[in-house]
């Protein structure tokens, strides 16, 4: 990633000097402003952020917190995941996904993903729950292959784009699981759900839902920061209650809690930059139409799938190739930054050998992420910086004919020589 | 006169009012007092005064 303003015919992956040059004064505004109050910790501009950010999801609710990861942990605690539950999500996410998951105290459980959204597969889930569960005789629904309950399911909007939220909501009402959607990647993306006859914003669906403002995210903090959205005010509470050290009222422990709270500073940085988040997404819209305009004739090349149900924010514009790894080495060759979102499935990492997933469970994550590539992806990514990716993509697209290669082999590779810290870094 | 509440967050752990007799004590008793680099004279001996007066009253 290159973060630095590029004057040179580079392209970097993502741009975020640019963004923050064009607000200076008014981010330089906002900490004036703390250092006056010295209100660092909660108070007005915290509660100011959460009822805008609120407001912009169309949720009753927003509850500012410290990172993503700590967001998707406190709402699938507050929903009432027990511990040693199982919690469905995908393989094919950021490991935050899962860290939550286990960090609530819960296990994590895999079905694959939809080859062309990426995003978990209404028929893998449905295949789950029909032929992977049973009933206890307390009617629970058991996992067969963990033997333990499952509450929860953690669709992941991937990239900018929801999941399949009405059938997912749909097979989770049939089988008495919460869902809490990991929209991480997310701000501002819409359904269009049939079941309410109209659009649905990110965050709105589940019982309640994850938001990352890391810095590089569609709408990004200057630090780590998140937040949680919900249309439920008990769960609301609980997690501002989680966030703050498990007190409903100061030193009235009520139960253990979280260091989990986002500061004044970053809740006014993200406020100020919040009034442009509909226009960075419309501009990143824009991008995305170029690039798929302009790549739809290379047949060597997969374009993102944006269904009809769909309307996506493009925190990434991922794209397909069988030589991915060829793609990128010339890319780079001709300064052009690109990124892998993510080139090991979550199964295969060393993290969870433990759960004892092998290569070949997931064909559909497995084969994604032998094959992605994501390009540079910004509001503030130029014309003239994006028609020189789009020449060099079909540069090395039309040269080498795709090559088909063995995935599977690959991938245990890849899984056997990748050194540990590659793998978690 | 003290009332001592127990944190709902360890009820489970199985503790009973009068188990820790000092500790509990103590949380009826202490206050901490104005403390900071730039605290002044004048708001040391404002303390003090009324403090006094509290201690005599």
């Amino acid at each position: 990633m290159l973060n630095t303003n590029d004057f040179s015919n580079n392209v970097p992956f993502l741009d975020l000097v640019t963004p923050h040059l064009e607000l200076e004064r008014e981010l330089v505004g906002v900490f004036r402003r703390v250092l006056h109050t010295a209100d660092f910790i909660g108070g007005p501009m915290v509660e100011e952020f959460e009822k805008a950010y609120a407001a912009f999801c169309r949720t009753s609710h927003s509850i500012a917190v410290s990172s993503g990861t700590d967001a998707l942990r406190f709402a699938i605690m507050a929903c009432g995941v027990q511990a040693g539950d199982v919690v469905l999500t995908v393989p094919h996410t950021f490991i935050a996904t899962t860290e939550a998951i286990s960090q609530a105290g819960a296990l994590p459980e895999f079905v694959d993903i939809d080859e062309h959204t990426y995003n978990m597969s209404v028929e893998m889930l449905q295949q789950f729950l029909e032929r992977q569960c049973s009933r206890d005789k307390l009617g629970r629904l058991i996992s067969l292959r963990s033997g333990r309950p499952i509450t929860a399911v953690v669709p992941v909007h991937l990239y900018g784009q929801m999941a399949d939220m009405d059938s997912i909501l749909r097979l989770a009402s049939q089988y008495g699981l919460t869902v809490i959607e990991d929209a991480c990647q997310a701000h501002g993306a819409e359904y269009f759900s049939k079941k309410f006859n109209r659009w649905m914003k990110a965050g709105t669906m589940g019982s309640a839902a994850a938001f990352s403002f890391y810095p590089g995210k569609n709408l990004g903090a200057c630090g780590e920061a998140g937040a949680v959205t919900t249309n439920d005010a008990v769960m609301a509470d609980k997690i501002r209650m989680l966030r703050n050290h498990g007190q409903a009222k100061k030193y009235y422990h009520d139960v253990e809690g979280y260091n989990g709270r986002l500061d004044a500073i970053q809740c006014g940085i993200l406020h100020a930059k919040l009034s442009h988040l509909a226009a960075w997404n419309a501009q990143r819209r824009d991008r995305a139409a170029d690039y798929s305009r302009l790549l739809a004739s290379n047949k060597a090349i997969t374009l993102p799938f944006e269904p009809s149900w769909s309307r996506a924010v493009y925190h990434l514009f991922v794209i397909r190739t069988n030589d991915r790894d060829g793609m990128i080495g010339h890319l780079k060759k001709a300064g052009i930054g690109t990124g892998i979102h993510y080139p090991i499935p979550l199964h295969l990492q060393k993290a969870y050998a433990s759960l004892n997933y092998s290569v070949g469970d997931f064909p559909v994550a497995e084969r994604a992420s032998a094959e992605i590539i994501s390009l540079p992806m910004f509001p503030q990514l130029t014309t003239q910086q994006q028609a020189r990716v789009i020449e060099e993509v079909l540069a090395f697209a039309s040269k080498a004919p795709p090559k088909q290669k063995d995935d599977e082999e690959d991938l245990l590779k890849a899984v056997s020589v990748t050194p540990r810290n590659t793998i978690l870094s | 006169m003290s009332i001592f509440i127990q944190q709902m967050a360890y009820r489970d752990a199985g503790y009973a009012t009068g188990r820790f007799p000092i500790a509990e004590s103590m949380a009826n008793r202490l206050l901490s007092l104005p403390m900071g680099p730039k605290l002044e004279d004048a708001g040391v001996t404002s303390a003090i005064v009324t403090l006094k007066a509290a201690a005599h009253g």
